[in-house]
């Protein structure tokens, strides 16, 4: 055992010097009680690489936004080309990071998306000059595939089922978006606006009728005050 | 695996300290303690696997994640296996749900240890024992299958009961007048941080019985000494040299359960905190510890406590406070939290005694506690006893080791025979 006359405590491990002071340590005859021993590991390396890839991605993503922007105003071509790489990096920021964070609740990730991505489509039809076949195909589109999506994890999920019912009913209320959007003049294909409402109508009324009692303790849960 | 939280109760709501935890808490205030048991020999990882699997269903508090709901945050059933880990980072980092299939508690090893890392939400230090308690005494039954009865083997050594989910706060709660304990700014430690997220780990043993004793002829109690103890070492290092016009604010959580006489696995705890004016440059550590015991018996009542909690409760009941989105609730929290925090100059806590019953008490040699440092709070210190050695230990953000030496060369003053650990951030590696 090996002691340290300053501090006048014993230290056990491999020191040589003390850990609270530096001197250097005498040995000294153990105190005789028993001592938990406990080791740690060594992590003096792993600190350093601190979260060096997604800086890096960052460092990189701002460069090609700030390269399309120079390129774009020194050789003008009468298009802003550039929005469209930045609306993209902004799409790609704001969707991977949270895939690699949260890892469950896939349903809310899907709402998420469908959400993100028919924003994407209104901001690239802007871009591109406005001819409207965001709102009238590309969201119509991507409300029907949502709602597919989620029944399908429904029917297929044995275990978490339960808590995507409560998504499967909201992204259903969301497949009547088209047709207020038709109703207020902006979507032109009665169609697509005729089919996702029927899904939507589908899958709310699905949900309030055959998962009545997961919805509404869900609610009671989402809800509680 | 078998369902944890009956039909009824697929979720509960966070208890009503619990509430300031998922707001505050960044990769910077992780909101995270760490209790550890070490055995006689290395930990067989596939065993505290097995053992973690074995005992979860007996505490369903822990086997939950957190939720976002449009008022309060909520906690849901996870009905997912946690892993265990070897240890491979520094105490008490952030808990990222994802990493372990969103639960909010982690089982690491390393070497004879096995530590449990809590997150505020769950539970409290009184809490976690039990489940870490619950987790050792499972693994020891399987890792030495041959040293217990059946009859031991059988038995389920603690658990949680439904009951035991109830929020102690709201069932001890009076309507109150009073309606702010705010107190103002505190010292704040100074010093040269460590590199990024580097932790130092400082454990100090002592002898219970002997410390014990010199309590006793001091005429306090050992949480009153060691709070004592510490508050010179902050002002020996720090405050004589540069005096401050703020006191030196220690925040000491209180465990209620006793008090209330109630058994809640829930967060279950209020704080006094123990404020020293330290302007003087010729204080002595007696007048120091005569101050604190004042101060101790003066806080810590029932009917202190019970107006601190039903003050919680109380603004939770309120209809402004209730109906406002989550959002915004968190938005103004944070604020409030900022606030207070400034009041803080360090946290000490001592959870108490750590051993395990008769049959497996053989198995164990130690046991260790520690808390989150955070910025405005560079050091912190945590106790606990097993097997009757008390074990207090120091995290820090600090370049120096001042505070801790102050501390161990006045306890060893005292007669007491000290000796120390390190998790190797100290004075030969920086
Ligand atoms: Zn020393």
């Amino acid at each position: 055992m090996k002691a340290c006359d300053i501090c006048h405590a014993q230290v056990t491990g491999t020191h040589e010097f003390c850990p609270l002071c530096g001197k250097r340590l005498q040995p000294a005859e153990p105190y005789g009680y028993t001592l938990p021993g406990n080791r740690y590991p060594d992590l003096s390396r792993i600190s350093a690489q601190y979260n060096f890839m997604l800086r890096l991605l960052l460092f990189l993503s701002l460069l090609g936004g700030g390269v399309s922007v120079l390129v774009n105003v020194l050789v003008p071509t009468g298009f802003w080309w550039c929005l469209i790489v930045i609306v993209a990096e902004v799409y790609l920021w704001l969707t991977i990071p949270p895939l690699l964070r949260r890892a469950r609740n896939y349903a809310k990730r899907l709402l998420f998306q469908t959400l993100l991505t028919a924003l994407l489509m209104v901001a690239l039809d802007f871009i591109i000059g406005w001819r409207g076949w965001s709102v009238s195909y590309a969201i119509p589109s991507l409300l029907c595939a949502g709602i597919v999506a989620i029944a399908a994890m429904i029917v297929f999920s044995r275990t978490n089922w339960p808590q995507y019912v409560f998504y499967q009913f909201t992204m259903g209320l969301l497949g009547f978006i088209p047709l207020v959007l038709y109703f207020f003049g902006l979507s032109t294909s009665i169609v697509m606006v005729l089919i996702t409402a029927a899904l939507g109508l589908g899958s709310v009324l699905v949900t309030v009728v055959f998962g009545d009692r997961s919805l509404k303790s869900d609610f009671r849960r989402r809800f509680h005050f | 695996m078998a369902k944890r939280i009956d039909e009824q109760n697929h979720w509960h709501r966070l208890d009503n300290t619990a509430n300031i935890f998922p707001v505050t808490t960044s990769k910077n205030e992780s909101n995270v303690f760490r209790l550890s048991m070490t055995l006689i020999a290395p930990v067989a990882p596939e065993l505290l696997q097995q053992a973690l699997e074995m005992m979860l269903p007996r505490f369903p508090g822990f086997a939950v994640l957190l939720r976002r709901g449009a008022f309060w945050f909520y906690l849901n059933e996870n009905n997912a296996v946690p892993t265990i880990r070897e240890e491979s980072d520094y105490p008490c980092r952030a808990i990222n749900p994802a990493q372990n299939n969103d639960f909010l508690f982690r089982v690491t090893y390393y070497d004879k240890r096995i530590n449990v890392e809590i997150f505020h939400v769950l539970t409290d230090g009184t809490g976690g024992v039990q489940f870490l308690r619950a987790l050792c005494c499972q693994y020891l039954m399987l890792a030495y299958p041959t040293r217990f009865t059946e009859e031991e083997k059988a038995k389920h050594w603690y658990e949680q009961h439904v009951a035991e989910t109830n929020d102690g706060y709201v069932s001890n709660y009076r309507p109150t007048k009073k309606t702010s304990f705010s107190i103002g700014k505190g010292y704040r430690i100074r010093g040269e941080r460590l590199l990024l997220d580097t932790l130092s780990v400082v454990h100090t043993y002592i002898p219970l019985q002997p410390l014990l004793a010199l309590c006793r002829g001091k005429g306090v109690t050992i949480t009153q000494y060691v709070t004592a103890c510490i508050a010179w070492g902050v002002y020996t290092t720090q405050l004589r040299k540069r005096p401050s016009k703020h006191p030196l604010n220690m925040y000491l959580p209180i465990n209620l359960r006793k008090l209330f006489g109630t058994n809640t696995a829930l967060n279950f705890f209020s704080n006094i905190y123990i404020s020293l004016d330290m302007q003087a440059d010729d204080l002595h550590f007696n007048e120091i510890l005569a101050e604190v015991k004042k101060q101790f018996e003066e806080k810590i009542s029932r009917g202190n406590m019970l107006e601190k909690i039903s003050y919680t409760v109380g603004s939770g009941y309120n209809p402004a406070v209730r109906f406002v989105p989550l959002p915004l609730k968190n938005l103004a929290l944070r604020i409030m939290f900022k606030q207070g925090a400034k009041s803080s100059s360090l946290a000490f806590s001592n959870v108490g005694d750590m051993s395990l019953p008769a049959p497996f008490a053989q198995y164990v040699t130690g046991a260790s506690f520690l808390l989150s440092c955070v910025p405005r709070e560079p050091i912190k210190f945590a106790a606990c006893s097993a097997n009757g050695l008390f074990t207090l230990s120091f995290a820090s953000m600090l370049r120096s080791q001042e505070i801790q030496q102050a501390i161990v060369q006045k306890m060893a003053e005292d007669g007491l025979e000290v000796t120390i650990e390190t998790n190797g951030v100290d004075y030969e590696s920086v």
